[in-house]
């Protein structure tokens, strides 16, 4: 019962009862959504009851034929007609929940929250802050698909739940409501005078990105420009009637293929990945089971390989071989037709097998990356690519931004939705964080005096600061390299245990909002890791006040921005020259921050 | 307590209650003789001859190994708690624990979502409550336990200020 969230609303329209908890500014959801919603259920419960009874229906068919029921009916039509009537009941029943649960399902967006209201007898009304929104996904069902409808699901901040999914729209509505959403979200739909504005601000913030190197060389100009996300097309058209209008001309004009996977690559690493070597060392282990169980039985004399075979190794070997397939499968259908665009609002990705999905991830909701290399892939330099973003939570699948890639895919991705690294030489920073190994560039490693601890990967296992971000890298045969910005930073602790006491050294954790890896190193030298704690936490503190980007592409918010990367900059002393173990006394922006005073 | 290595240079810790060591131990007696009433029990009964079975030697390593634990962890109880300590800097809280395995939390004022207070029965009576700190990242695990109420309330209270001054979204 959520009379609570009834009566919230209650005060809005006097005259509406508890009876009546919508009005005519709720708009209905799409008339097939029940149906679609239902599913596979929807098919599959009259499948399962068909081919349960299968005897029986045949039995009923052959009867029909023979003209038995025809006989039947004519002599004693009563049990007949009800059984029609009982079947026809029920179809009206399900007809009429599909229809009530169609009625009762409501949307609606007002200026600050997108609000849907759900459900005949438990009444469930969920809304999301629009300034709120983290991400937009499009997801697209099989049924969806083929019906040509699409679901929209806005994940906020708070929680780990969704907090408002709209289930279903035509795809087309879907799609304007979704820039409508994400405009909104940024704070682009403004008053187009201060836009205007903004384009006065001297030496835009186009400027201030302009003076930073990229990774990607050949794609620096394609860089996420704030200045073109500024359309001046865009706001002109802010009316629901102009909106469709709007959106074509933006997708016309900043829609950009960043990263595609071919098939075949997809297939490759698929092929190459965990699921391999799960399968390899079920297969050693088998081998091995086979081989305990000749031994033993050769001890008797009388038991052959097949005995063993069939006896010990098949039973276990199956349920593991189709543990497999679904894992390849699922990776396979996830991956499948990946394609990420950078448009006005963010990353756009859309990958599925059957059922699709379409997500818009902007650059400021990443709270952190990470690079993975799968020790199979080394071969071939491919890598993977997932993003920390609050709203998603720790599962894995909606949160890769590139499910397999080459190293410029990598670099053009990062490049995207990360901020720019802010070094001299950001494409050798980036790529020995990915492969390389050694003190080389300013990465640190686990000293020697603590090989013990790490005899594998002590040279690859260290960090590295930047003026915008702290970079971890690890895994020697598989690699890792994980990077945080400084101000998306949530909270740090070192822990040091008995033994790590003894050699000076000590792990450290970045903690950032539940996502699919957590951003933590161990045995770092003790007072290289104080350091970067102490850095860190004054950074955090202190970036944190740039960086309120709930509508991150306000004007305030962008000259903010630009100036903290003026004064990045300018700052004579950088981490990145001095090194990273030694980071620079934290940079003096507190003093010019209007917002302290 | 000195300073520990890992422990940010000029940094004085403010310790909790000394009355947390005395909920600790009323907690820490009763856990463990709840624990070795039903690990004695089938000792007890095997020594009266009820049932039978169970070597002397595993009864006596066993009784052996759990009361030297239980005696140990008692023991250290103060110094656990003494090892626990807190420090509000100028833009974050730091907070400390352990002795064996320490470890020291950075959490700054901006990051706090909200500060949770908590008192179960026990620690009402002692006049203590447990401070608990929340940024949107859960691994932030920011606890300061057995603070005395006046402290809980003030440091909800300054927390919440200096959250406020340099509060902004995610």
């Amino acid at each position: 019962m959520n009379e609570q969230a009834t009566e919230d609303y209650a005060t809005e329209k006097p005259k509406r009862t508890s009876e009546r908890w919508f009005d005519a500014t709720w708009t209905k959801v799409h008339p097939l959504s029940p149906v679609v919603r239902g599913g596979l259920a929807v098919v599959a419960i009259p499948g399962l009851l068909l081919s349960y009874n299968w005897q029986s229906w045949m039995d009923a068919w052959e009867a029909f034929r023979s003209g038995e029921i025809q006989r039947n009916v004519e002599s004693n039509p009563m049990p007949f007609l009800l059984g029609a009537g009982g079947v026809l009941l029920v179809v009206a029943l399900i007809f009429a929940g599909f229809a009530l649960s169609w009625w009762f399902t409501r949307y609606k967006i007002t200026a600050e929250h997108v609000m849907v209201k759900s459900g005949i007898f438990v009444r469930q009304h969920r809304q999301a802050r629009i300034d709120r929104v983290q991400a937009v996904d499009l997801r697209q069902p099989l049924l969806a698909r083929l019906t040509g409808l699409a679901e929209l699901k806005f994940e906020v901040a708070e929680g780990d739940g969704t907090a408002a999914t709209l289930a279903f729209l035509k795809r087309s509505q879907a799609e304007e409501l979704r820039s409508e959403i994400m405009d909104r979200a940024a704070g682009r739909s403004e008053s187009p005078a201060e836009v205007e504005g903004f384009g006065e601000v001297p030496g835009g913030p186009g400027s201030a990105y302009a003076g930073f190197t990229h990774p990607g060389d050949a794609e620096a100009a394609h860089r996420y420009d704030p200045c073109a996300a500024h359309d001046p097309y865009a706001p002109i058209h802010p009316t629901p009637t102009g909106r469709a209008a709007a959106g074509l001309h933006r997708a016309a004009h900043q829609d950009r293929l960043i990263a595609k996977v071919p098939t075949g690559r997809l297939i490759g690493s698929v092929l190459s990945g965990w699921g391999t070597i799960f399968v390899l060392v079920i297969v050693v282990m088998a081998v091995v089971a086979v081989g305990i169980g000749l031994a033993v039985g050769s001890d008797g004399g009388s038991v052959s390989i097949w005995a063993v075979l069939t006896g010990a190794a098949l039973p276990a070997v199956i349920p593991m071989g189709i543990a497999a397939i679904t894992i390849y499968y699922q990776q396979f259908s996830s991956g499948f037709g990946f394609t990420s665009t950078a448009t006005s609002s963010g990353l756009r990705v859309r990958y599925g097998l059957l059922e699709t999905t379409n997500q818009t991830i902007p650059p400021g909701r990443v709270q952190a990356l990470q690079i993975q290399q799968p020790v199979l892939w080394r071969p071939f330099r491919w890598f993977k690519i997932v993003v920390t973003v609050a709203g998603y939570g720790i599962g894995e699948k909606r949160s890769v931004l590139l499910p397999v890639g080459r190293l410029d895919d990598v670099m053009v991705t990062a490049a995207e939705m990360f901020p720019d690294l802010q070094v001299e030489n950001p494409e050798e920073v980036f790529t020995a964080g990915l492969t390389g190994s050694g003190t080389k560039l300013g990465y640190t490693e686990v000293p020697r005096r603590a090989r013990f601890f790490d005899p594998i990967v002590r040279r690859r296992r260290g960090f590295r600061t930047t003026p915008t971000a702290l970079m971890f890298r690890d895994g020697r045969a598989s690699r890792q390299l994980t990077m945080v910005p400084h101000e998306r930073i949530q909270s740090l602790s070192l822990t040091q245990g008995p033994l790590q006491r003894r050699r000076a050294i000590a792990d450290i954790f970045i903690h950032s909002p539940a996502g699919p890896f957590a951003a933590k190193l161990k045995n770092q030298d003790l007072d290289a890791v104080k350091d970067l704690f102490e850095y860190e936490s004054d950074h955090a503190a202190q970036a944190r006040r740039y960086s309120d980007r709930n509508q991150w592409m306000r004007l305030e918010e962008l000259r903010e921005f630009e100036r903290k990367a003026a004064e990045a900059l300018a700052a004579p002393e950088e981490p990145s020259t001095t090194g990273p173990a030694h980071p620079a006394a934290p940079l003096t922006y507190q003093e010019q921050d209007p917002r302290d005073r | 307590m000195p300073a520990e290595p890992i422990d940010p240079t000029g940094v004085t810790w403010t310790r909790v209650d000394e009355r947390y060591i005395t909920v600790k131990f009323i907690t820490g007696i009763l856990g463990w003789v709840i624990t070795l009433a039903v690990v004695g029990t089938p000792i007890v009964l095997d020594t009266l001859g009820v049932f039978g079975g169970i070597p002397l030697w595993i009864k006596i390593v066993v009784s052996a190994v759990l009361l030297t634990w239980a005696a140990v962890d008692l023991w250290l109880i103060p110094r656990r708690i003494r090892a626990i300590g807190y420090h509000e800097r100028q833009d974050d809280l730091l907070i400390r624990r352990g002795i064996l395995f320490q470890r020291v939390v950075a959490v700054p004022y901006g990051r706090l979502q909200y500060v949770d207070i908590e008192a179960g029965p026990l620690m009402r009576r002692y006049g203590l409550c447990t401070v608990q700190l929340k940024t949107a990242a859960a691994a932030t695990d920011a606890v300061i336990p057995g603070a005395s109420r006046e402290e809980g309330a003030r440091l909800r209270e300054e927390l919440s200020v200096r959250g406020q001054a340099r509060l902004a979204g995610l």
